[in-house]
C-alpha cells in the first residue's frame, strides 16, 4: 500500500514542485493550500506524514501544528520554515514537530526526512542490543563491531557514525543528517567534513570485502547497504 | 592600551585649572605687596627728610655744638627706634650719630638711597634707606630709617604667599575634582550610548538631561545622526536581506531541476557534470545561508538563545569533528584548554563561529602543521577563544581587510569559500558584546582571537 503524505503549502510553485516530487517516488499526496483546509484533511489521522509550512494564510503553521496535537492527532509532522536554521530548530523542538526543514531546501532532503520519519517505529524506540545490516554487525552493549564474523575497532565517532548508519539502514541519510544526528551540528559548515568521516569509515568496513556496503548517493548523500 | 597618569585629560584640565589660580593668587599678591612697600618706603623717605631738615636749620641756627645736642637728643628720646643719623666732620671723622662709620661710598648730597649699613655696637648690617646733605665748614649730614617695616612685610608676604598657596592648591584640587566629576557622569552617557551601538544596539540612544546646555545640545546632534544610522543600516539590511532570501529560492529550484536530471540519466558524463553543479548550488546556497545569518546576528536576534555550557567539550567536539579532514589536510588540531570552563553564550553560534575560523585556518595555512583551539580565562567575565595556525600567515598589511565581507585575501586562489566565515565570527563575536582580532602568530602564522565577556560565574 503507497504510503499518504499531505502537503499543506500555499506558495503554488513550491507546493507544485513538492507534490509532483513525491508522487514521482511512489507517494500519494494531497495538498492543501491554507492552514484551515490543512487542518481539516489532518485531523482524520489517515496520514503516514504532513509536510507544514510555517507562514500560511488564514491559520498559521504553528498554530495549525498546536490544534494537531491538541487533537491528539500523533502523524509526523515536517515544518518548512522561512526562519534561519538555528531558530527553526529550537521552534521545531518546542512545538512538537518531529522535523524541520529550513526553506528553501533540496528535494531530496526533504524525501530523506519524510522517509524517516515514516520508518520510525511508532511505540517510541524500543531497546535494540545488536544492529546489523548484511554482513555487519554491531553489538551495542559489548561496543563490538564485526564484518563476516571479523573485528572491526572503531573510534568512539566512527562508532556512532556507522550506528546512525545502521538504524538508517537502506536508506538515503543527507549529510546535514549526519550532521544532526552524529555530531549535534545543526549548520552545514560547508566543508566535507562528513565526506571525510565516512571515508574513513568506509575503509574499515569495506576494504578487504568484495561487497561495498557504504554507497554515495550522488547529489544526496549516504546509504549503508542494498546496492544495486 | 592605558596612557599615563599625566595625559588624562581631566587630569591636565586640574593642573591647568591649578596652575592659572596660582599665576593668579602670585599676581594678586604682588601688587599688594608693592603698594605696601611703596607706602612703607615713602614714609621712611619722608621722615629721613624731614630729620634733615630739622637739623640743617638747626646748624643754621646753633651752629656745630646745636647740631650735636639735637643729635644726641633725638637718640636719646628713642621715639623712633629705626633713625639714623652721622654726621661727618670737616676733616671725615664722625662727629655725632649712631652709625658706626661714614659709609665710603656715600656722597655728600645723596638725594634717597638704599644701602645695607652697620649701627654703632651692631651685630649685621642693616637695610635702610638714607638722604645726605651738605653743610657749610665741609661737614656732612646723614639721616635716614632703618627698614625694618619693609623687612617685616617682606616676610609676612611670603607667608601669605605660601598660605594662599595651599589654600588655593586645594580649592583647585577640588574645582578640578568637581569639574572632572561633572564632565565624565556628562561623557558617560555618551560612552553607554556608543558602547551600546557598538554592541549591536542600534536602537541606543544618548540619555539626554534636558538642560539645553553644550552637552545636551550635542546629544540631540548624536541622536539625530544615530537615527539616520540607523534608518541606513536598516535599509541596508533589508535589501542585503531580502536579495539573499530572494536568491535562495531560484537556487532551490535549480538544484531541483538539477536533482531530477541526475535522477534519469544513466550517462556517465552528465551525472559527474550534474553532480558537480549540485555541488555548487550547495555552495551557493550556503552563503546565501551565512549572508542571511549575519544579518540575523548583527540584529541581536538569537540573544535570547544563549545557555550555558561547559567550553572545553565543545573544543574536543570541534577538534574531533574537524580531525580527519585536518589530518587529509597535513594538519594535527591541538585543544589548549584549562579543564572546567562554563560560559553562557549562544553554543551554536559559537560553534559556528570556531568552525568558520578553523575552516579558514584548513584553507589558507597552507605548509602548516598544527592548528590550536585555545580558551583563556581573562579579566572579569572575559574568555579569550583563539583559533591559531602555524601556515604562511596573513601580511602584516592586510589583516585589517581580512576581516572585511566578502574579501578572501588571495584572489587568485580557487576553492569555495568565501570571506564571509570571518565576517560572521566578528557578527557572533559582536552577539556576545565581544570582539574580535587577526593577528600574526608567534613565530609564524595567524591567530585569530574573539575576546568575549561569556564566563558564567
Amino acid at each position: 500500500m503507497s504510503q499518504k503524505i499531505l502537503v499543506v503549502e500555499d506558495d503554488p510553485t513550491t507546493a507544485d514542485f513538492i507534490v509532483k516530487s513525491l508522487t514521482g517516488e511512489g507517494f500519494v499526496v494531497d495538498h492543501a493550500a491554507d492552514g484551515r483546509d490543512g487542518l481539516f484533511h489532518a485531523t482524520d489521522g489517515s496520514y503516514d506524514a504532513i509536510v507544514l509550512d510555517r507562514m500560511l494564510p488564514g491559520m498559521d503553521g504553528m498554530a495549525v501544528l498546536a490544534a494537531l496535537r491538541a487533537a491528539k492527532v500523533a502523524t509526523p509532522v515536517l515544518i518548512l520554515s522561512n526562519l534561519g536554521a538555528v531558530d527553526a530548530r529550537v521552534e521545531g523542538l518546542t512545538s512538537g514537530a518531529n522535523d524541520y526543514l529550513v526553506k528553501p531546501f533540496a528535494f531530496s532532503e526533504l524525501l530523506a526526512r519524510l522517509k524517516l520519519l515514516i520508518a520510525r517505529p511508532p511505540g517510541g524506540t524500543q531497546v535494540e542490543t545488536v544492529l546489523a545490516c548484511e554482513d555487519l554487525e554491531m553489538n551495542l552493549l559489548s561496543r563490538r563491531v564485526t564484518r563476516a564474523g571479523k573485528r572491526i575497532d572503531l573510534q568512539p565517532r566512527e562508532f556512532r557514525l556507522l550506528e546512525y548508519l545502521l538504524r538508517h539502514k537502506e536508506r538515503v541519510v543527507t549529510r546535514t543528517m549526519m550532521l544532526e544526528g552524529v555530531w549535534e551540528y545543526h549548520f552545514d559548515p560547508g566543508t566535507n567534513v562528513v565526506d571525510v568521516h565516512v571515508s574513513r569509515l568506509r575503509r574499515k568496513v569495506d576494504d578487504g570485502f568484495a561487497r561495498p556496503l557504504v554507497h554515495t548517493i550522488r547529489g544526496a548523500g549516504y546509504m549503508l547497504g542494498k546496492a544495486d | 592600551m592605558q596612557r599615563g597618569f599625566l595625559q588624562s585629560t581631566t587630569v591636565r584640565l586640574a593642573l591647568a585649572l591649578l596652575l592659572v589660580q596660582v599665576a593668579a593668587l602670585a599676581l594678586g599678591l604682588t601688587i599688594i605687596h608693592r603698594f605696601t612697600e611703596a607706602t612703607i618706603l615713602a614714609d621712611a623717605r619722608t621722615a629721613a627728610e624731614v630729620a634733615r631738615d630739622d637739623f640743617a636749620e638747626e646748624y643754621r641756627r646753633e651752629g656745630e655744638a646745636g647740631l650735636v645736642r639735637a643729635i644726641r637728643d633725638r637718640l636719646a628720646a628713642r621715639d623712633d627706634r629705626n633713625f639714623v643719623v652721622l654726621l661727618k666732620g670737616p676733616g671725615g671723622a664722625p662727629v655725632a650719630g649712631n652709625l658706626a662709620q661714614w659709609p665710603a661710598t656715600v656722597g655728600p648730597a645723596e638725594d634717597w638711597r638704599r644701602i645695607s649699613l652697620f649701627r654703632a655696637g651692631g651685630q649685621a648690617a642693616e637695610e635702610m634707606g638714607i638722604v645726605t646733605t651738605r653743610l657749610p665748614d665741609g661737614r656732612v649730614l646723614l639721616t635716614g630709617e632703618v627698614l625694618e617695616a619693609q623687612a617685616q612685610l617682606a616676610r609676612a608676604s611670603q607667608a601669605a604667599f605660601l598660605y594662599a598657596l595651599a589654600a588655593g592648591i586645594l580649592l583647585a584640587a577640588i574645582v578640578a575634582a568637581l569639574a572632572a566629576w561633572i564632565l565624565a557622569r556628562r561623557v558617560d552617557a555618551f560612552a553607554r550610548a556608543a558602547a551600546a551601538i557598538a554592541g549591536g544596539k542600534l536602537d541606543a540612544r544618548v540619555e539626554r538631561d534636558e538642560t539645553g546646555d553644550a552637552f545636551d545640545r550635542l546629544g540631540v546632534s548624536i541622536n539625530a545622526m544615530l537615527d539616520r544610522i540607523e534608518t541606513l543600516v536598516g535599509e541596508l539590511r533589508m535589501v542585503t536581506d531580502s536579495m539573499a532570501h530572494d536568491l535562495r529560492s531560484p537556487v532551490s529550484r535549480l538544484k531541483a531541476v538539477l536533482e531530477q536530471a541526475l535522477g534519469r540519466t544513466r550517462d556517465e558524463t552528465a551525472t559527474t557534470a550534474l553532480a558537480g553543479a549540485i555541488d555548487e548550488a550547495d555552495s551557493l546556497h550556503r552563503l546565501l545561508d551565512t549572508a542571511l545569518e549575519i544579518s540575523r546576528a548583527e540584529a541581536g536576534i538569537g540573544r535570547d538563545q544563549f545557555a550555558r555550557f561547559a567550553l572545553t567539550p565543545l573544543l574536543e567536539d570541534l577538534a574531533e569533528v574537524y580531525g580527519p579532514l585536518a589530518e587529509d589536510e597535513g594538519f594535527a588540531i591541538r585543544v589548549d584548554s584549562p579543564g572546567e570552563l562554563d560560559v553562557v553564550a549562544h553554543r551554536e553560534m559559537l560553534l559556528r563561529a570556531l568552525s568558520n575560523l578553523i575552516d579558514n585556518a584548513l584553507k589558507y595555512a597552507r605548509g602548516g602543521s598544527v592548528i590550536r583551539l585555545a580558551a583563556v580565562r581573562g579579566a572579569g567575565r572575559g574568555v579569550a577563544l583563539s583559533v591559531a595556525d602555524d601556515g604562511p600567515g596573513i601580511p602584516e598589511d592586510r589583516i585589517g581587510e581580512a576581516a572585511k565581507r566578502f574579501v578572501r585575501l588571495d584572489p587568485a586562489r580557487g576553492g569555495s569559500g568565501a570571506g564571509l566565515g570571518l565576517s560572521l565570527a566578528l557578527t557572533i563575536a559582536h552577539m556576545h558584546d565581544g570582539r574580535m582580532a587577526i593577528a600574526r602568530a608567534d613565530p609564524r602564522g595567524t591567530i585569530v582571537t574573539l575576546d568575549l565577556p561569556i564566563a558564567s560565574d
